[in-house]
C-alpha cells in the first residue's frame, strides 16, 4: 500500500469515527427540551434554526433524528454482536465438530431461515414483553441463520488446508487451532458480516417500529419518524423524509467504511499495496 | 525402534487405487529413497506416513503403536510447496515457533537471516520458506524425516548445502529419513534402500 493510499483509508476510518462519535456525543449534549410539542412551529422547512425543519406538531427534526439515531445504534449494535456471537460459535461448532451436530445446527439454520422474520420477530418481542427491550431480544436472537451458514462454510474451507493438517500433527488441540488459525482467517467474513447485520438489525427495527410493535409514539426512533413521515410526504413535506433517512444511510456507511478499511490494513496482500 | 507401513492402500476415487500393499520398515538412522513416475502415489505416501490423510487400507505403525491424536507426531513431512503449510496470516518467527523454539546454530546453519523472521511468508521466496519448513521440521521430538521433493527449488549450490547440512543432523540425531525425489543419482548416494513405486519393489543397497 503506497503511503497516500495508507493515509486515505486510514482517513477514512477516522471520518467515520468522527460521524457515529458526534451522533453520540450530540446526544449526550443537546437536552430533550426541544422534543415537546409546539404548534406555533409547525411544518416548518429546514432552516438555519430547525436543519431538518419541523414535523406537523412542530418538533425540532434534527434532534428527532439524532435523538432515534442513537436508538437505531444502540439496537443495532446490540444485536449485530449478539447475531455475531451467536453465529460464530454455533458455524465453527457445525463445522469442527462432528457430522451429526453439523446437521442438527444446519437444520436450525434452515428452520429460521425459512420462518417469515418479521412474524417470527414479532412473536418474540411479545412473548419477552414489549417496548424497547422486545426489540432489542428480538433482533438479537434473529439474525445470526445467515451468517452461522457463512462462518460454517469459510471454516470448512480452511480446516483442511495444510497448514491446520500440519498444526494438528504438531501435537495441537482443537481450540489452540481454532482460537490461532481459524479466528483470525475468517476475522474479515465476521467483520463483514457483523457490518452486513447493522443495517439489516437497524431497517427490522424500524420496521417493527414501523408497524407500532415497539416503542410508544412519542419516543423518537427513525422507524417511527419515517411511518409518521409518510402521511406527510404528500403534502410536499419532502424534509420528514428525506434528511433522517439520509443520516440513516451515512450511518450505516460509516460502519461500512470502517469495516471496508479495516480489511485492506489487516490483510498481508493489500496491506502492501 | 522402526516406522513400518503395513499394506498400505490409498485412493482418491472409490476403488482406483493409486497403491496397494505397500509395506516398508525403516529404523531409526536408516535412509530410505521412494522413487517412481509423476502421478504414481509418492507424495500421498509420504502424507500417509505423516498423519495428513488415512490410508483407506493398512497401516502406519512406529515402534508397533498408530500415531496418536493430540500429540507430536514423531513422523514430520517436509512439503514440497512450503507456501502451502505456511498460515498466510502469521509472521516467520510464530510459523517456527509454532514447532519449537531453534537455536540461532540451526538457523544459521540453512543460512536462515535474522530479518526474514519478522516477515511474513508472502515476502518470502519458496526457497527462503523452504529452509523453515526444514528447520520446523527438526524439533527434537521428530523421530522420522520425509523429504518430498524438498530441494527443487533452490539452485545447486544451494541444494548441496542444504542437503549436506541435512544428513549431518540426522546422523547426529540418528533420524530415521526417507527421501523423495526425482534425482536418481541424490537417492543412490545417500539412500540405503529405495521403494521403487510403480511396481512397487523395495531394492536393498
Amino acid at each position: 500500500m503506497k503511503i497516500d493510499m495508507r493515509v486515505r483509508v486510514i482517513a477514512s476510518i477516522l471520518v467515520s469515527v468522527i460521524i457515529i462519535g458526534l451522533i453520540a456525543v450530540l446526544n449526550l449534549t443537546l437536552s430533550d427540551a426541544a422534543l415537546n410539542t409546539n404548534h406555533s412551529l409547525k411544518n416548518l422547512p429546514p432552516s438555519s434554526d430547525f436543519w431538518f425543519g419541523t414535523d406537523s406538531l412542530g418538533r425540532d427534526m434534527f434532534l428527532r433524528t439524532i435523538k432515534g439515531l442513537q436508538f437505531s445504534l444502540y439496537v443495532g449494535i446490540l444485536g449485530a454482536f449478539m447475531g455475531v456471537v451467536i453465529a460464530l460459535f454455533l458455524g465453527i461448532l457445525a463445522a469442527v465438530g462432528s457430522r451429526k451436530t453439523d446437521r442438527i445446527i444446519m437444520w436450525f439454520v434452515d428452520m429460521f431461515i425459512g420462518m417469515p422474520h418479521l412474524i417470527f420477530m414479532i412473536l418474540i418481542s411479545f412473548t419477552v414483553g414489549k417496548g424497547a427491550y422486545g426489540v432489542i431480544v428480538a433482533t438479537a436472537v434473529t439474525h445470526w441463520p445467515a451468517l452461522a451458514r457463512v462462518i460454517r462454510n469459510e471454516v470448512n474451507n480452511i480446516k483442511n488446508s495444510e497448514y491446520i493438517l500440519l498444526s494438528k500433527n504438531l501435537g495441537k488441540s482443537r481450540w489452540f487451532i481454532v482460537k490461532k488459525h481459524i479466528l483470525p482467517a475468517i476475522f474479515p467474513q465476521i467483520f463483514i458480516g457483523f457490518i452486513l447485520l447493522f443495517p439489516h438489525v437497524i431497517l427490522h427495527e424500524a420496521s417493527m417500529t414501523f408497524l407500532g410493535f415497539g416503542l410508544s409514539a412519542q419516543q423518537p426512533s427513525i422507524g417511527i419518524i419515517l411511518s409518521e413521515a409518510t402521511k406527510h410526504i404528500s403534502l410536499g413535506n419532502w424534509w420528514l423524509v428525506i434528511l433522517p433517512g439520509l443520516s440513516l444511510i451515512i450511518l450505516v456507511k460509516c460502519f461500512d467504511s470502517i469495516g471496508e478499511s479495516m480489511r485492506l490494513l489487516q490483510n498481508p496482500q493489500t496491506r502492501y499495496l | 525402534m522402526s516406522l513400518s507401513a503395513k499394506n498400505l492402500g490409498f485412493y482418491y476415487n472409490k476403488n482406483e487405487w493409486i497403491f496397494r500393499d505397500v509395506n516398508f520398515e525403516l529404523a531409526e538412522g536408516e535412509c530410505m529413497g521412494i522413487f517412481g513416475y509423476s502421478g504414481c502415489g509418492k507424495t500421498s505416501l509420504a502424507k500417509i506416513m505423516a498423519d495428513f490423510i488415512k490410508p483407506k487400507e493398512g497401516s502406519v505403525e512406529i515402534n508397533k503403536e498408530t500415531h496418536k491424536e493430540r500429540e507430536y507426531r514423531k513422523v514430520q513431512l517436509i512439503y514440497q510447496h512450503p507456501e502451502k503449510i505456511m498460515n498466510p496470516l502469521w509472521r516467520m518467527r510464530d510459523i517456527l515457533e509454532e514447532s519449537y523454539t531453534p537455536d540461532k546454530e540451526l538457523l544459521e546453519l540453512f543460512g536462515i537471516r535474522d530479518e526474514w523472521q519478522e516477515r511474513y511468508p508472502i515476502e518470502l521466496s519458496s526457497g527462503e520458506l523452504q529452509r523453515f519448513s526444514i528447520v520446523r521440521a527438526l524439533n527434537p521430538k521428530t523421530k522420522y524425516l520425509i523429504a518430498d521433493e524438498m530441494t527443487t527449488m533452490l539452485d545447486g549450490i544451494t541444494q548441496a548445502n542444504i542437503w549436506k547440512n541435512l544428513l549431518e543432523i540426522v546422523k547426529k540425531r540418528n533420524l530415521g529419513l526417507i527421501v523423495i525425489s526425482h534425482e536418481s543419482k541424490l537417492i543412490e548416494k545417500i539412500c540405503h534402500k529405495i521403494l521403487f513405486m510403480e511396481e512397487n519393489r523395495l531394492v536393498n543397497l
